[in-house]
């Protein structure tokens, strides 16, 4: 399976892509968003800003909300995950509303938070083989609130906030599995198996 | 408290100085890639790398921190000899996750608070001291500033925090002195990143009791006196 990483012209891919690779996947890093719209899988890496990342996406924005609805299996990551949703906090402007619920800003304690912290998952294939106590990377100032039932797995910063998400192929997590060594791998593998089930 | 394996990068080699001192080599390994692999195979959270040639003034090894950055899937913190604010964003644009600024930072407060503005709680600043001096250009001289004054006032910046290095007993295998972080500890509410001379795990439970938020090993998980995987876990 060929996996398509959104480059909104921000930032570094290729641990992004590097982590997929080893998880078995091929990767295109696609700076043209129309590339996304006839991917068999899209990733949303999570580098840059809320409002930059849609205005690179807003030029593809009608069809690619269909495609990713229609269960092209899409991965959203930190910032990506957060423009899964319908709005944030940190610009104006919508976001990819393939899942509902808006973004907010943190509220409590040090921000961003930037660090290693405690992932609580409910049973998953998102989290198969996961070692149980596994902590993953977060950079993050903002965080989702969906508003259907779809968190997989939460996590506690001054609040306790959907650190993962799943509507069938549709994933989004708060923290960076690429940099979150061997687990993060392992939830990057599992992602790929999803992915491959819904073709 | 996150515990940290150093790799410090002359000539192209993971290296161990001793009072970072050129010529003062302990450890020396070539294959710098596969040492990196290792300590995060070994339960690492984050990689520190130093480039000594940079910091020193005789080159660069920013191809190979690169490649150390692409390559691994944990973050990296890097440092040495960085002195612009093109610096600074390369190391970001190669994926990165904070850089280190020392000397230009101890020198130039407006070059801390634009790119600390610029990349908020991505910026290290390090406080290289021999007493309550802190150094600047590699170690080898002093700056004339004193190491709390300059927390104090920097700590109002939005920068992530300070790398602590203790010139006096880095890679000397002799211990850790806790007065000097204590202060600094009561200086800042930032993070700090203690490093220089850190030999057993009795100095990782002092830092961890004053409240480091990490602590950098290098000699002591080089010569064996400090079992990286089991002070990573038994201080995660």
């Amino acid at each position: 399976m060929e996996v398509a990483v959104a480059d909104y012209g921000v930032g570094n891919l290729f641990s992004i892509s590097k982590g997929l690779e080893a998880a078995g996947a091929k990767t295109r890093i696609v700076p043209d968003m129309v590339a996304l719209l006839d991917a068999d899988c899209i990733v949303l890496p999570g580098v840059g800003a809320f409002g930059a990342a849609m205005g690179a996406l807003r030029p593809v924005l009608p069809k690619l909300r269909a495609r990713i609805s229609s269960g092209v299996p899409t991965l959203g990551i930190c910032l990506g995950m957060q423009l899964l949703f319908d709005r944030s906090e940190e610009s104006s402007g919508a976001g990819l509303s393939v899942l509902s619920g808006e973004v907010r800003r943190l509220k409590i304690g040090r921000i961003p938070q930037m660090g290693w912290n405690n992932v609580e998952w409910v049973e998953d294939e998102l989290f198969d083989c996961v070692p149980e106590t596994s902590q993953f990377y977060f950079a993050n100032s903002y965080v989702c609130h969906p508003a259907e039932d779809i968190g997989i797995a939460t996590t506690d910063y001054g609040e306790r906030f959907a650190s993962a998400v799943r509507d069938d192929a549709i994933v989004g997590v708060q923290f960076h599995p690429e940099k979150s060594g061997s687990p993060g791998l392992k939830l990057l593998s599992n992602f790929i198996s999803i992915a491959e089930e819904a073709q | 408290m996150n515990v940290i394996p150093a790799i410090d990068i002359k000539d192209g080699n993971c290296v161990q100085l001793v009072g970072g001192k050129p010529g003062t080599e302990k450890v020396k390994i070539e294959n710098v890639l596969g040492v990196a692999r290792r300590w995060q195979d070994s339960g690492a959270e984050m990689i520190h790398v130093i480039d000594l040639d940079s910091a020193l003034g005789t080159g660069s090894n920013e191809g190979l921190i690169e490649m150390i950055a692409g390559d691994l899937s944990i973050p990296v913190q890097v440092g040495g000899g960085v002195r612009t604010a093109d610096q600074v964003q390369r190391f970001f644009d190669i994926g990165c996750e904070r850089v280190i600024v020392g000397t230009r930072a101890i020198q130039d407060r407006k070059f801390v608070e634009d790119i600390s503005g610029q990349y908020p709680d991505g910026i290290v600043v390090a406080l290289d001291s021999i007493a309550h001096e802190v150094l600047i250009k590699g170690w080898q001289e002093g700056s004339g500033k004193d190491l709390l004054e300059l927390a104090t006032d920097l700590s109002s910046l939005p920068i992530f925090g300070f790398l602590y290095t203790n010139v006096e007993v880095e890679g000397r295998l002799e211990g850790i002195d806790p007065i000097p972080i204590k202060a600094l500890r009561e200086s800042t509410e930032k993070p700090l990143i203690a490093s220089g001379g850190i030999t057993s795990m009795g100095d990782l439970e002092t830092l961890r009791a004053m409240g480091a938020h990490s602590a950098v090993v290098g000699m002591a998980i080089y010569t064996g006196r400090i079992d990286f995987k089991k002070a990573v876990r038994e201080f995660r």
